[in-house]
Formats: C-alpha cells, sequence, structure tokens
C-alpha cells in the first residue's frame, strides 16, 4: 500500500505534466509530408546493403545510455555533497 | 454502434470522474473473450457443475485461482516470460479445460507424390483473443508464436524451435522437381516463330534489335516459364506468375549485352538456350525486371500463406518469412492479426509457396464452439468483450456507491441491466458483480462475487489473484499453522512478513491501472501524437532486405533552354547484386560498423571518463 501511495503519487504527477500540454492535433503539412517521409525512409532502409543501421542504432542508444548515466551519477554526487558525513558542508 | 459502445465502456473505467477512487474502490470490467462460451463443454471444470454462462466461469475460474498460490505463481511466471516447464505444466493442467479453440491442433501436412508427410512436428492451434485471455490467466498454449492478437498462430512455446520433420528434410524439395515434364517438342529457329506444341509459342526478333520482344503464348496447360539471362559472374532470371504464365507480362525479354546466354524454361525444364553473339536480345521492361537469380537448383524460397476466409466469401492473408527446405529451416505461420470488424471467419487455410505449385498444407472450418461463439457476440470477437452493469442509461462504474446494493435490489431486474460487449444480458450474468460497487470491496481483495450466489471471492481483485502476495492472507498464512504454532517466533515472523508484504509490496492490477491512467492522460498530448505519427509512418515503411539498394527515379528536361534531349533515370545506382559492388557493399557495411562501434566506445570512456574525473581517455577532469 505505502509503494502503491508514491506510485500514484508519481502517477498523478505524470497526469498534471499531461495536463499541462494545449489541445493539439497532427498538423495538416506534417500529414502532408508522410509520403515523403515514407520515401525518404524506404531510402534509408534501401541503403542497409551499405550501412549497419543495427549498428548504428546499438552505438547511439549506447552512448545515450552512457550520457543518461553521467547525468546521474553527477546528479548523486552533487546530492551527496550536501550530506556532512560524505564529505559536504549539509547546506 | 458495436464499436462505440465497447469504446464507452473501456474509456468508463479507464478515465472515471475520479481516477484515483475507481483505482481503489471499483475494479475494471472483466472482459469476456468468446473463449469462454455458455453452455460449452469444453469449458466443463472438474469438480464443478457446469452453469451455463460465460461469466460463471470465469468467475469460477478466478475463485479456482486465487486459492492456488502455485497456479498464481506458475500463470505470474508465464505472462513474465520465465516460466519454467513444471509452471508451464502446471498452467496447461490448470487450464485445458477452459480454452475453445476456433480449430482444432494438428499439423502441416505436405503431401508429396501422393504421400503425405508431416512438414512441421508442432500442432498448431489458432484461439482467439488470447491475449485477452492471457491477461485473466487462461493458457495461451499455441499463441506463442503470435505477431498479432486475433488470428495467432501456435507452435508450443518457442518458435525458434519451429523446424522441418525429418521425414520432411528427407524429402526436401520433392515438389519442386516432381512433376516436371520435358516436352520439348523443337526449338528455335534462330530466333524466328518456333511452335511448342504443348505449351505455347516462343517467338522472337530475327535481328535481336532493343526494340522486340521474346514471348511465349501458351496453347497448352503451363505451370511456369522461366527466362535465365546469363553471362560470366552474372545471372537474371524472371519466372511467370503461378497460374497465369501466358500473360502479357511473360512477354519480355532483358538486354543483356554481349556474350550472354539465354536459356528459358518451360515448366522447370529448360527448353531453349541460345548465345547471344551479336547485338542486344530482347528488350520488354528493361533488366530490373528481373531479379537477380539465386538458384535453379530445385530449391526455392518458400513462404507460408495463411488464407482467413470470411463470412462474405472473401478471404485475407498474410505470408511468413521466406525459408528454404534444403537447409532444413521452416518459419512460424503467420495469419492475419486482424479481421473486419462486420464479419465473421469461416474457415483457415495454409498454402505452401514458392515452390512449383502453390500446396495447400493446413485447412479448417471454425469449430461450433467458434461459430456459437461469433453469432452469439459478434461485438467481441476482436478479443475483447467487457461485462458491465447499468443503473438506467449510466455505467454503475460511473456512479460511485449508487449501485453499491444493487445485488440486494428486490427489483434490480427492472432498476438495473447487465450487458456483455454490446449485446444485452440477463441480469444474473452480472452477479459476479454483486460486491463490486460496495465500499471498501476492493480494500477486502474480494470485488467480485460468485457468479451463482454473489458471495465475495477473496482474492479475486485484479492482479492479486495471479500475482499479489497477500493471497496468502486468504490461507490464514500469515498466523503459524502446524507445528510452527508451537513456535513463539512464528507468531511474530509470519504477522509482520505479511503486513511488510501488504505494505510494501505492490498489487500488479493496482500498478496496471495507473499505468493505463497515465497512458490515457498522455495519449493526447503532442509528444504521444507526434509518437504515434511517427510510428504509422515508420509502419508503412517497407520492410527491405534485399540487394539492391534505394530506387531512383528522375527526369531532367532542359529541352526548351538547350539543345540536349530530356534525360530519365529510373535504377537503382546503388546496387551491390553483381560483382564487384556486392563484396565493395559488404566491406563498405563491415567496416562501417567497425567505425561506429570505434566511435561510441570513444564517446563512452571520454564521456565517463569525464564523469568521474578521469582524464586519460579523453575526457576533461
Amino acid at each position: 500500500m505505502i509503494t502503491e501511495w508514491f506510485a500514484e503519487i508519481a502517477m498523478d504527477f505524470a497526469i498534471w505534466i499531461a495536463s499541462l500540454f494545449p489541445e493539439w492535433e497532427v498538423p495538416v503539412w506534417m500529414e502532408d509530408t508522410r509520403g515523403a517521409m515514407v520515401t525518404f525512409l524506404e531510402s534509408s532502409v534501401g541503403l542497409g546493403v551499405w550501412v549497419d543501421w543495427s549498428a548504428l542504432g546499438i552505438c547511439l542508444t549506447a552512448v545515450g545510455v552512457a550520457y543518461v548515466a553521467g547525468l546521474t551519477i553527477r546528479l548523486i554526487r552533487a546530492i551527496l555533497a550536501h550530506v556532512p558525513q560524505f564529505g559536504g558542508s549539509g547546506a | 454502434m458495436i464499436a462505440a459502445a465497447i469504446l464507452a465502456v473501456g474509456v468508463s473505467v479507464a478515465v472515471p470522474p475520479s481516477a484515483a477512487l475507481a483505482v481503489t474502490a471499483v475494479p475494471p470490467p472483466i472482459n469476456v473473450v468468446p473463449s469462454v462460451l455458455a453452455g460449452s463443454s469444453k469449458a466443463a471444470v472438474a469438480g464443478i457443475p457446469p452453469i451455463g454462462s460465460s461469466m460463471a466461469y470465469l468467475a469460477l475460474m478466478m475463485q479456482q485461482f486465487a486459492v492456488k498460490s502455485t497456479d498464481a505463481a506458475a500463470f505470474a511466471a508465464k505472462q513474465a516470460g520465465t516460466a519454467t516447464a513444471a509452471q508451464l505444466s502446471t498452467v496447461a493442467a490448470a487450464t485445458k479445460d477452459f480454452k475453445v479453440p476456433a480449430f482444432k491442433p494438428t499439423s502441416l501436412i505436405k503431401t508429396v507424390n501422393a504421400a503425405g508427410l508431416a512438414l512441421v512436428a508442432k500442432d498448431l492451434g489458432v484461439m482467439v483473443g488470447h491475449a485477452s485471455v492471457e491477461a485473466i490467466g487462461f493458457d495461451v498454449d499455441g499463441t506463442v508464436c503470435a505477431k498479432g492478437d486475433l488470428w495467432a498462430f501456435a507452435a508450443s512455446v518457442d518458435c525458434n524451435e519451429w523446424k522441418m520433420t525429418t521425414e520432411a528434410i528427407a524429402e526436401a524439395n520433392a515438389d519442386a522437381v516432381a512433376g516436371f515434364t520435358s516436352d520439348l517438342l523443337c526449338s528455335l529457329d534462330g530466333l524466328s516463330c518456333t511452335q511448342f506444341s504443348h505449351f505455347g509459342e516462343v517467338t522472337g526478333s530475327p535481328d535481336k534489335s532493343m526494340s522486340s520482344a521474346i514471348c511465349v503464348i501458351p496453347t497448352g496447360e503451363l505451370r511456369n516459364i522461366q527466362w535465365k539471362f546469363s553471362r560470366p559472374g552474372v545471372e537474371y532470371s524472371r519466372t511467370s506468375p503461378p497460374g497465369a504464365p501466358g500473360d502479357s507480362s511473360t512477354c519480355t525479354g532483358a538486354g543483356v549485352g554481349y556474350g550472354s546466354k539465354l536459356s528459358i524454361f518451360v515448366n522447370g525444364v529448360e527448353t531453349f538456350e541460345e548465345f547471344v553473339g551479336f547485338g542486344y536480345l530482347a528488350v520488354g521492361g528493361g533488366i530490373e525486371q528481373f531479379e537477380p537469380m539465386v538458384s535453379s537448383s530445385g530449391n526455392p524460397e518458400r513462404a507460408y500463406r495463411c488464407e482467413v476466409r470470411l463470412s462474405d466469401g472473401s478471404s485475407i492473408d498474410r505470408h511468413s518469412e521466406t525459408f528454404t527446405e534444403g537447409d532444413g529451416s521452416t518459419a512460424p505461420v503467420l495469419c492475419p492479426e486482424t479481421v473486419p470488424d462486420e464479419l465473421q471467419v469461416v474457415g483457415t487455410d495454409i498454402w505452401l509457396i514458392g515452390g512449383q505449385d502453390p500446396l495447400l498444407l493446413w485447412s479448417q472450418d471454425t469449430t461450433p464452439e467458434y461459430d456459437a461463439a461469433a453469432t452469439a457476440y459478434p461485438e467481441c470477437m476482436g478479443g475483447e468483450c467487457l461485462v458491465e452493469l447499468w443503473k438506467g442509461d449510466k455505467l454503475c462504474s460511473n456512479l460511485g456507491n449508487e449501485c453499491a446494493d444493487w445485488f440486494d435490489d428486490p427489483d434490480k431486474d427492472l432498476n438495473y441491466s447487465c450487458t456483455i460487449g454490446s449485446s444485452a444480458a440477463p441480469i444474473s450474468e452480472c452477479t459476479v458483480y454483486a460486491p463490486r460497487y460496495k465500499p471498501g470491496a476492493t480494500a477486502t481483495n474480494a470485488p467480485y462475487g460468485h457468479p451463482e450466489t454473489g458471495e465475495p471471492i477473496p482474492n479475486s481483485a485484479p492482479g492479486s489473484s495471479l500475482n499479489t502476495p497477500v493471497a496468502d492472507n486468504a490461507n490464514n498464512e500469515c498466523f503459524p499453522v502446524g507445528w510452527g504454532a508451537l513456535n513463539p517466533v512464528e507468531w511474530v515472523m509470519k504477522p509482520v512478513q505479511c503486513a511488510l508484504k501488504w505494505a510494501f509490496v505492490p498489487r500488479t492490477g493496482v500498478l496496471e491501472a495507473q499505468a493505463t491512467r497515465v497512458q490515457t492522460a498522455w495519449s493526447t498530448t503532442p509528444p504521444a501524437l507526434i509518437a504515434e505519427y511517427v510510428g504509422e509512418v515508420a509502419d508503412d515503411v517497407p520492410v527491405l532486405d534485399g540487394c539492391s539498394g534505394p530506387r531512383l527515379n528522375f527526369t531532367i528536361d532542359l529541352s526548351a533552354a538547350t539543345p540536349f534531349a530530356p534525360f530519365s533515370y529510373d535504377g537503382y545506382p546503388l546496387s551491390a547484386c553483381d560483382p564487384p559492388m556486392d563484396w565493395v557493399a559488404d566491406t563498405a557495411r563491415l567496416l562501417g560498423g567497425f567505425a561506429m562501434y570505434i566511435l561510441a566506445a570513444q564517446a563512452i570512456t571520454r564521456h565517463l571518463g569525464a564523469v568521474i574525473g578521469f582524464g586519460q581517455f579523453g575526457g576533461k577532469s
């Protein structure tokens, strides 16, 4: 129940964030570019014989994860720096 | 109308006036899929007399599972994909009487030389709405290989285990070489018109000019015609479409230049061969109409075609991935994921295509049980069929406590109504909801009632019956029993353990409900709509795994301003199907991938090094 309570708070926060967005629909110009985007993506997929897209995806994902991990580490260090026992001033 | 009704029900549950209240006060409606049929003998439960109600069986099943924690654990493991063989066996044994397949499990039988052999050893069965069934704990054996929900096909547990039987491997490609005839009755005289007395007429251009074509005009039974052009290192072929070998599309050739050899195969037999030493051979649609020749050895690429026959006489189909029998491999059958809302399925055929002739491997009409479900609840055939209680024209789920005592109302037949999907149902079908609207029903973990008596069913809250640890409470396991009762430590440990579980281990059903709330709230926001748009665009992109590369098609017309004639190009400039470009492409792909990994590793090490103040990787300390 306690975990559920925290989860519910988190979900309510996420719902509140969602409520901040205005009413919106996919604009017409965006819909109009669908054919061009499909053609572009089709060409990109066709280049698969030359370019290893899966390797590119893995690399980009790995780099992204590394940056998120780095940010998390920095964040934790910044928080811990405020705890006196960890060397921070406690301020 | 039906869809709207179902949608209204679904939305009313997902986004009630007070979402948080709904999560904790009113459990979601039960989804009755037609796998559980009224009066079906398949739904009989050992030891429990048939009640003749789909709701009854559903609720009984919930009750049955709620008191068997081992079953619950097995189902949870199966849903998570981590079930052991023993757990899978437990699930199968517990639910074997509940499923009503649309088709009877059988093997794929391939008939070769009048003898039938099992191409795939796995028994196949089609289930309906398996995702919803799985969500409430039904056995979903046979749907594991599914890419979709509705017409998913089954191969026991692991689709990777799909393979040909030993007998089938021994007879691989027998159909690709059997039945060929060599009725070559005449040959080309140069490239002038030649008569194939049985199969057709081959015409060609005496001058072998670019403007002419080679045609085969069938006059007899033809299975296919194949043109093959070859010169050292290059082979192109084109095969006439099955069943229509004589249409205009066969009347094409290809320019292959000097030193090429033309072969024509009729029904798999080479009937003509000509070395083209001068000029060009006839051109019909250009060389791009021809596909690179993989093999003419009688080991063709094959695929399964799953054809679902519909009630209006039409059919829909879907192809599997390709495979070759020579490798002893096969591919999972893929069937259409959905059928039109207004139509019913009347049968399914599975064809093996890619050989000499399409072979029918599997053909069944739907079972009587399925037909009964389709007739009784046609709106439920999409896999979702919610049972709802109404007060007037309002859902009880939205009325707070107004329906709390509905079951005790002597005039409930008049004041309330029950629906399954969009169909009216007897009020008794909603007996399972007897305690559902009472305050605290969820808190007591018994929001659903026995379908006959309405008595609250312990641990019947969504998730709790299958996944939550609080189920132990119902078995009085929060206090020591047996010899444990003599151990004073147990009198402390057991209650504390239960209390901690109750306090800190979330219930799956609650989390899923909360996740649904968030998903619903975000579904209309710009990020979600953009993501949906991107997903739709991605779905429209065809899957290409050939060697042709992207197609380039353009026309440059400067004739109005310059003396140059218009120039058009329609081709594949980056094609890597032929040497040496195939080798170049493979090398470029390999080196490019290697470079990407190196750069990624460098970026990661530099960044993480900078984070921890280690500058040796090149990051700023």
